[in-house]
């Protein structure tokens, strides 16, 4: 069971956007939430595309398939 | 203030502190990250896989602070019968991530010159990850208890949905996800707690 990655930096990639994902824009959200406006989140989305070619380290706790 | 991490059901004690108010349970520390960083946002989701372990729960959105425990007992008391049917729906289930791209991108310009153009390449980009969730979401949809999927055009076309499945299928659930990938490139995460499952007001 494999599906070669064109590329490697992918999987990495996808790991810290789905957390991103997560942790900013779902979730239970209580009245005090006054964090990130969900229309931020693009943004970050963005920023970190541009990050993640520089940071290779943060993201091993998430286990990745293939 | 605290942060909440949580609305969990009653369970074996954790490394936080909590508040029960009825069959519910807020759990909750008094320091916290504010600011969104990726060293935040990965510390909050360690501790929330470390709650998932041991307990059925619903993670709070990242940066949920409250005033106090008052505050919190409060929002226990008022969403009750929502938080008591999400955590009925996710008991014994994780959340998987799914994300797959098209096998080709429209060829358009990245710079184009006009906004008719503009428009052409966001739709071809758009019809393409469409394209993907066509062929993918519903046979996933299918082997999960619940289903959301969207789809993106920037940064790349890309399909992404997230599947409540049990935490004994997920390595089936994963198989699954690889035949209907049919060689596209994609990449399952997780096994997340429930954050795109927990009732209203979740996205997609």
């Amino acid at each position: 069971m494999s599906t070669e990655l064109l590329d490697p930096a992918y999987g990495r990639d996808v790991a810290l956007v789905d957390l991103v994902d997560r942790l900013l824009g779902n979730g239970v959200v209580i009245a005090g939430d006054v964090t990130l406006a969900l229309a931020d989140i693009d943004l970050v989305h963005v920023s970190l595309r541009a990050l993640v070619a520089s940071v290779d380290t943060l993201v091993n706790t998430r286990e990745l398939v293939p | 203030v605290i942060h909440l991490y949580a609305i969990a059901e009653p369970g074996p004690p954790v490394a936080l502190e909590e508040l029960r108010h009825g069959d519910l349970c807020g759990i909750f520390a008094r320091h916290g990250d504010r600011e969104p960083t990726i060293e935040a946002l990965e510390r909050h989701e360690r501790v929330v896989e470390d709650l998932m372990a041991v307990r059925t729960l619903l993670p709070a959105r990242f940066g949920s602070v409250l005033d106090g425990e008052d505050d919190l007992r409060a929002l226990l008391d008022r969403r009750a019968h929502e938080f008591a049917a999400a955590l009925g729906r996710v008991r014994g289930r994780v959340e998987i991530g799914v994300r797959a791209r098209p096998r080709s991108v429209p060829d358009v310009p990245a710079t184009p010159a006009s906004g008719r153009a503009y428009v052409e390449r966001k739709l071809a980009r758009l019809r393409a990850a469409r394209a993907v969730q066509d062929d993918m979401h519903d046979p996933l949809a299918a082997r999960a208890h619940a289903a959301v999927a969207r789809v993106l055009a920037e940064p790349e076309p890309q399909f992404t949905g997230a599947y409540l499945v049990d935490r004994d299928t997920v390595d089936a659930f994963r198989a699954r996800v690889e035949e209907v990938a049919d060689g596209r490139e994609v990449v399952c995460t997780g096994p997340w707690p429930p954050y795109s499952f927990v009732g209203d007001g979740q996205r997609g």
